[in-house]
């Protein structure tokens, strides 16, 4: 009797905390959101840094235009070069893909990945990263570097014209210098060392790096 | 006599207030804010200005320490979460991996803990605590990256309110008053990329760099009560509170007493909060409900100015609440903060009393883009 009062108690709790969890983050003044863009310039980017933790790919990707403006006007400011490459990551839908991913059909399931992402805020992000890392490698971490190389990976598949062509093929010959895909690769391996991980991890073998 | 003392009240306010920009400057870090958790607070729309009813608004207001009923604070336990705690339990007890990711994207999870020690007194002018709060929050710090922050403290409070006579004092009463307090704090905070989030262990936790912070601050506040009707507050909360961040390689290196890898300078921001009430006495008149107070504050109102970097939305700063005690045993509590919702209850069950909060907080600068719902439940010892 005591365990199913327990029982029925942890259940009414559940549903109480769930059910009320939209009636208390429904916001009524929604309506009053500022448009980032005609903010001050640090509000823009205190703006930019909520929004990153939100989740929200289409807000990053909004939120992006405005720090990328700001970068261009002052390209040596490496947290701005930080957080404009994390927005760039953010926006480009890579945190939806992997929600979405299918691990027991890896190569279908990246396929997919790779036609939902943003490439060209893909390729902005690690523009950024490696902006920043010139002007000061200490400053990036090594989750960053290790996102990135991640990032670069898909799109060195993307080049090569699948997940599947970055090994060797059946005859043992890897993608190789000068072919579709291969710089890409080298970025990414080298981002994934500095980022504390090795590509053989994520199922890349190839001889040629 | 008495002239010269206001007036060197007065000074002293003056000083401290000229002395933020230069703190402000010097810092090289934003500290965050004392926060001991309180239901009823957070029922109500946030720490009124205007409220002094008892140890729970120790912090609100140090004014509100000449009027306060006085009560004496036993012991505590007030807990609190907030996000998602029961789907990340949930998930970790299916161990249901595949719906991770898509559980860390943008998450905000955590869970605090005030107590056992909430010891103090309020009342007669006077007001001081000793609280322990620990605290464990799980958040998305960017696009697959989640940051973990586990943290105690230990806090100490104390301060005096005074009366400034004034013309027709049953009428217009007007009370000042300090609160001094410090704090304790280690904290180990640490990122970890979310595809490697099942990796982590007691070795992770024990090799992460781990930040032991000392600070002191001081609060001021002024109440002003017309006809015991209408209320008046005004508070000047961390007047000037720096701190002293000391960032240990490990844990280990903490306590076996080795020299910090890192030492900055922090200060809490200074934050001028305002509010009012408005307090209807039933008691003679009606046998059900005794008291209705209700109150609107607007919190933070310099922040655009002092310290733009961390300014929010101004609409983010309303708190309105109300509350109706009924039958000197139940309070029941409505409000909103930050555009969302706010509701609890207060029982007195004489040994005890406990209070339920259930609440929205607004993470992100402007309303409704990162809502997260919050519950505290709260048993206070106090006589």
């Amino acid at each position: 009797m005591k365990k199913i009062s327990a029982i029925v108690l942890v259940v009414v709790t559940i549903f109480i905390y769930t059910s009320c969890q939209q009636f208390f983050t429904y916001s009524a003044l929604e309506w009053a959101q500022r448009d980032p863009s005609d903010l001050p310039t640090e509000q823009q980017i205190s703006y930019a840094e909520s929004i990153l933790s939100s989740g929200d790919t289409d807000a990053m990707a909004d939120a992006y235009a405005v720090i990328n403006d700001l970068v261009t006007e002052d390209p040596d400011n490496v947290e701005l070069q930080l957080l404009a490459a994390d927005l760039a990551i953010g926006g480009s839908g890579i945190a939806d893909a992997i929600t979405n991913l299918d691990l027991d059909d890896l190569e279908n399931s990246v396929e997919t990945i790779l036609a939902d992402l943003d490439l060209d805020l893909v390729a902005a992000s690690a523009v950024h990263v490696e902006a920043a890392a010139a002007l000061d490698p200490d400053a990036v971490s090594p989750e960053q570097y290790l996102n990135t190389g991640l990032i670069l990976l898909a799109q060195a598949a993307e080049e090569a014209g699948g997940f599947g062509n970055l090994n060797a093929d059946s005859l043992g010959a890897s993608l190789k210098s000068g072919e579709a895909g291969f710089a890409t690769l080298e970025k990414a391996d080298n981002f994934i060392n500095l980022g504390g991980g090795n590509l053989s991890d994520y199922g890349v073998n190839n001889a040629n790096l | 006599m008495k002239n010269k003392k206001y007036f060197a009240l007065l000074l002293v306010y003056i000083l401290l207030i000229l002395i933020i920009p230069v703190a402000l400057s010097a810092a090289d870090l934003y500290e965050t804010p004392i926060d001991i958790i309180s239901p009823v607070n957070s029922a109500l729309g946030g720490p009124h200005t205007t409220m002094n009813s008892g140890f729970s608004s120790l912090m609100n207001n140090p004014a509100g320490f000449y009027t306060a009923e006085p009560e004496f604070s036993i012991a505590e336990i007030t807990m609190g979460l907030k996000g998602p705690v029961f789907d990340i339990a949930n998930l970790l007890i299916t161990n249901d991996m595949a719906a991770l990711p898509g559980l860390l994207q943008g998450i905000y999870a955590g869970m605090d803990l005030l107590g056992p020690i909430s010891f103090g007194y309020v009342g007669e002018g006077l007001g001081f605590g000793i609280y322990s709060n620990s605290y464990s929050i799980l958040s998305s710090s960017g696009p697959l990256t989640v940051k973990a922050d586990i943290g105690s403290e230990i806090v100490l409070t104390g301060g005096y309110a005074m009366r400034i006579p004034l013309p027709l004092p049953d009428v217009n009463q007007l009370d000042v008053g300090m609160l001094l307090k410090g704090t304790f704090k280690g904290e180990l905070s640490f990122e970890e990329s979310a595809l490697n989030i099942m990796n982590i262990g007691l070795s992770t936790l024990t090799s992460e760099p781990f930040d032991f912070i000392t600070g002191i601050g001081v609060d001021l506040g002024f109440r002003y009560t017309f006809k015991n009707i209408l209320t008046f507050g005004l508070v000047g909360r961390d007047l000037y509170s720096p701190t002293l961040h000391n960032v240990y390689a490990n844990i280990n290196d903490f306590s076996n007493g080795a020299t910090p890898t890192q030492t900055l300078n922090g200060i809490v921001p200074f934050s001028l909060d305002s509010g009012i009430m408005y307090s209807l006495d039933l008691e003679s008149k009606n046998y059900f409900i005794s008291d209705v107070d209700i109150y609107l504050d607007y919190y933070d109102i310099l922040d655009f100015w002092l310290y733009p970097e961390l300014a929010t939305n101004p609409l983010l700063h309303i708190g309105f609440g109300t509350q109706i005690s009924m039958l000197s045993i139940l309070d029941v509590r409505a409000g909103f903060y930050q555009g969302l919702l706010t509701a609890g209850l207060g029982l007195d069950l004489y040994y005890f009393k406990m209070n339920l909060a259930m609440f929205g907080t607004e993470l992100s600068t402007e309303p409704g883009l990162q809502p997260v719902y919050n519950i505290q439940l709260g048993f206070e010892f106090r006589i």
